[in-house]
């Protein structure tokens, strides 16, 4: 087994806005190795996006506050970045895809400058022109060459073939046409047609699968490791967005980056995670390789997500719903968060928070890609109708 | 065909939008080139019935929506509700009319006045109908004498007429004209009171139950709502005048899966209690196998096919909806990788090349189509199923799944 790429422990996330505090993330753990794509899935507010902004310390601080746990990247615990020096860990090698890429592209400039100011940037960190930052005070330096031996410098290594990579780093964008054709690259890469003609048009000119794609060659642009994918085909129709998850999984193989993937789309999850996390009110409820958990929901909530979805409706009668609303989390239910609206709960679940702990007894507690969930009652679940 | 027309039908409805390049074209209100947002569709939906139009987005189904509604003006076809021509109704008659057909818009934040509370927002339709109603009330109570007097002189020419005829030799064989009849005395409606504030709340809470709102948030703004919450008091506000027929434009898509639960129920439970007809917009195919009955397939404005709602979605006959139903996510990982894609983009709306529509895309495309349109036809042996395709009866027996093979690869990198 591989290092992980990126390890979360315990990661709590608070906004404190006007007189009240909102827990949006508490105690989540999580773990990606190379390779991997994980999915998080969960309703509006359950604090997916709130966890995908946190990981590479997006939020703006203030209002949120990031009130424990550690997030290990290439050794470095990003929490304990200050804010000062977070410029530095910014496209270094964890990429970002937003849901709605009209609104994260910007309209004043053409499709070539955006995708080469990140290359630009990615030249200057490894001319060492520009600070990096890797682990405390060591300036991280992606022209050494010990850094390729270890698993984070060797997925940061060149994943074009355009051959370029042999060739002396600071010969490569000496010239604007050879900045040019790296950009060109990258478009190639998300199979773009016509790239040159791409190249010269302005965000507002390109339909909305085209946009996603510019997107994601932004985020692979800088050699990321981990990319982190919030909602990225929300906003698409879904031939379109079968066409860039489709090429996601491509690209999963050619750039060996692992993926977040959040989605309130339980089918996109099905279609793409090996693994999936299932939200609730701020806790990860329910984890595990997404067959078991689709086929063998072992919390309450999943289970009722999973049947509320009408593409599961079949025959008559009205859909089945789940109870109640999803609560405030500025006054989050005691012990486990869903016990209101739960038909399993006793007097345990309004004391006490249950553990994520394994769905099997039999496996190694310290597993942290088998099969888990946050319920005391998880032998009971299946026998829910 | 039944006697009485179907609620709503439409007839080639076109809309197009001009693309002027200049001011001279704005003002003279010629351009060379329109966006064919709605290009000749012809749809009935009978009463209590209700209809799913599903398609991509840019596939003219909202513009449609709007333009059955009256919001936009058609350039094209005619509308005929209750079987009477709505096209171009103007003024006061298309304001009266408006309360036959409601319509729930798709973002239900800011389809909602952030300024206007509850009871503001759902009897806002009530306030602006009742002037219209006493207005034509006043009308009608004005011309009244006048049309009596008209209908009193006119029996008694006719009346003289007759006596005439009665009294003059009869011709044997010859039957008398029927005896007139004197006009009835004119029953004047009455005027409806102006509707008050206390009337409006009256009305409004005992609405909100049946959208499943407690009615005690008479005096609550829209933020204090979630988005389920706000979906309802769209829909609210669409059933207040009692209309005949819903147009319904993406009213769960910005719902999470539990909360569009609810409201899909909602609006079946509506449908039976009320006998509304539904028009429902969407992209969510598992919402319209839950709530329609029948279902139109829509692309780049014209329809490509239109059936029932179990037989469309199960046996799919158009390439293009074999392609959309094939790309639907579908939560369950055993069938993952069983799904093709179709390559490219949707093609631009700006005058259409002549053909196919789907031609660009299509896994089975042949010259013809990219010459002839294909006029939306029966198929042999699928019933009352109507296709737009020249080659339905070769492709009906595919199915979306097998495609993946026949499917287009993805652009080749340059």
């Amino acid at each position: 087994m591989t290092d992980p790429v990126v390890t979360v422990d315990n990661l709590s996330v608070t906004y404190t806005v006007g007189a009240g505090t909102f827990f949006a993330v508490s105690d989540v753990s999580l773990e990606i190795e190379p390779g991997q794509v994980i999915g998080i899935v969960g309703e509006t507010g359950c604090g997916k996006s709130t966890l995908a902004k946190a990981i590479p310390r997006l939020l703006p601080e203030p209002p949120a506050t990031i009130g424990s746990g550690t997030v290990i990247f290439r050794g470095t615990d990003l929490v304990k970045v200050s804010k000062r020096n977070l410029p530095m860990v910014r496209g270094t090698g964890i990429g970002m895809i937003f849901q709605e890429p009209l609104n994260s592209l910007n309209p004043a400039f053409r499709v070539f400058d955006q995708i080469a100011e990140s290359i630009r940037i990615r030249h200057y960190r490894e001319m060492g022109w520009l600070k990096s930052f890797q682990g405390g005070d060591q300036p991280f330096d992606y022209s050494k060459p010990q850094i390729t031996t270890t698993v984070a410098g060797s997925l940061s290594k060149a994943i074009v073939p355009s051959g370029a990579a042999e060739e002396a780093v600071h010969d490569r964008l000496a010239t604007r046409s050879q900045l040019r054709e790296e950009v060109l690259n990258y478009l190639r890469l998300v199979r773009i047609n016509d790239p040159e003609t791409i190249l010269n048009l302005y965000p507002h000119e390109l339909s909305g699968g085209m946009r996603q794609r510019i997107m994601i060659a932004m985020a692979l642009s800088e050699k990321p490791s981990l990319l982190i994918a919030d909602e990225p085909t929300s906003a698409l129709d879904v031939t379109i967005q079968a066409q860039v998850l489709t090429l996601m999984k491509e690209l999963i193989d050619e750039v060996h980056a692992a993926i977040l993937f959040i989605s309130h789309d339980l089918g996109v999850i099905a279609e793409t995670a090996d693994e999936v996390g299932v939200m609730y009110a701020g806790r990860i409820v329910e984890y595990g390789p997404v067959a078991e958990v689709f086929r063998d929901p072992r919390h309450p909530y999943t289970k009722m997500l999973l049947k509320a979805a009408p593409a599961h409706y079949k025959g008559d009668g009205p859909l089945s719903t789940i109870p109640g609303a999803v609560p405030n989390l500025s006054r989050p239910p005691s012990g486990c968060r869903f016990h209101p609206r739960c038909s399993l709960a006793r007097e345990i679940c309004k004391g006490e928070t249950p553990p994520l702990a394994p769905v099997d007894p039999t496996a190694p507690p310290a597993s942290r890609h088998i099969h888990r969930s946050a319920c005391y009652f998880k032998e009971e679940v299946p026998n829910l109708p | 065909m039944s006697a009485s027309p179907p609620l709503l039908e439409t007839e080639g409805l076109e809309k197009f939008f001009p693309i002027t390049r200049s001011l001279t074209e704005t003002f003279q209100g010629r351009s060379s080139r329109a966006v064919h947002a709605v290009d000749g569709v012809s749809l009935t939906v009978g009463r209590g019935e209700a209809l799913g139009l599903i398609g991509e987005s840019g596939s003219g189904k909202t513009t449609f929506g709007w333009a059955i509604a009256r919001l936009h003006e058609p350039t094209g076809g005619t509308i005929r509700f209750n079987g009477e021509d709505i096209t171009h109704l103007r003024g006061t008659a298309l304001r009266h009319w408006r309360k036959n057909i409601q319509i729930v818009f798709q973002d239900p934040v800011g389809s909602l006045d952030p300024r206007l509370r509850v009871w503001q927002i759902v009897g806002e339709p009530l306030r602006a109908q009742n002037p219209i109603d006493r207005q034509i009330a006043t009308d009608q109570r004005a011309r009244a004498p006048e049309e009596y007097r008209r209908a009193q002189e006119l029996y008694r020419l006719t009346r003289a007429k007759y006596d005439a005829a009665r009294a003059a030799p009869q011709a044997p064989g010859a039957s008398l004209p029927p005896e007139p009849v004197p006009p009835a005395e004119p029953i004047l409606p009455e005027v409806p009171p102006r509707i008050t504030r206390a009337a409006v709340r009256a009305a409004v809470a005992e609405l909100l139950p049946t959208v499943g709102l407690p009615s005690d948030c008479l005096d609550q703004y829209p933020h204090e709502f979630s988005g389920g919450g706000r979906q309802r008091i769209s829909l609210a506000r669409a059933l207040i005048v009692n209309p005949s027929m819903i147009v319904l434009d993406e009213p769960t898509s910005a719902l999470d899966v539990a909360v569009q639960a609810q409201i899909l129920n909602r609006l079946v439970t509506l449908q039976r209690e009320r006998g509304l007809s539904y028009v429902l917009i969407t992209h969510n195919v598992a919402a319209v196998r839950f709530v329609a009955d029948r279902v139109a397939v829509m692309y780049l404005g014209r329809l490509v096919e239109v059936g029932g709602v179990r037989e469309v979605l199960e046996h799919p006959v158009h390439p293009y909806t074999k392609a959309l139903l094939a790309a639907v996510p579908f939560p369950d990982p055993r069938r993952r990788r069983t799904r093709y894609r179709i390559g490219g983009d949707i093609p631009s709306l700006v005058d259409p090349k002549p053909g196919c529509r789907f031609a660009a895309r299509c896994p089975f495309v042949i010259d013809r189509c990219r010459v002839e349109d294909p006029p939306l036809t029966t198929v042999p042996g699928l019933g009352n199923r109507l296709v737009s395709c020249h080659r339905a009866e070769e492709v009906k027996d595919i199915a979306p799944e097998t495609l993946l093979a026949t499917g287009p690869a993805p652009p080749a990198p340059a």
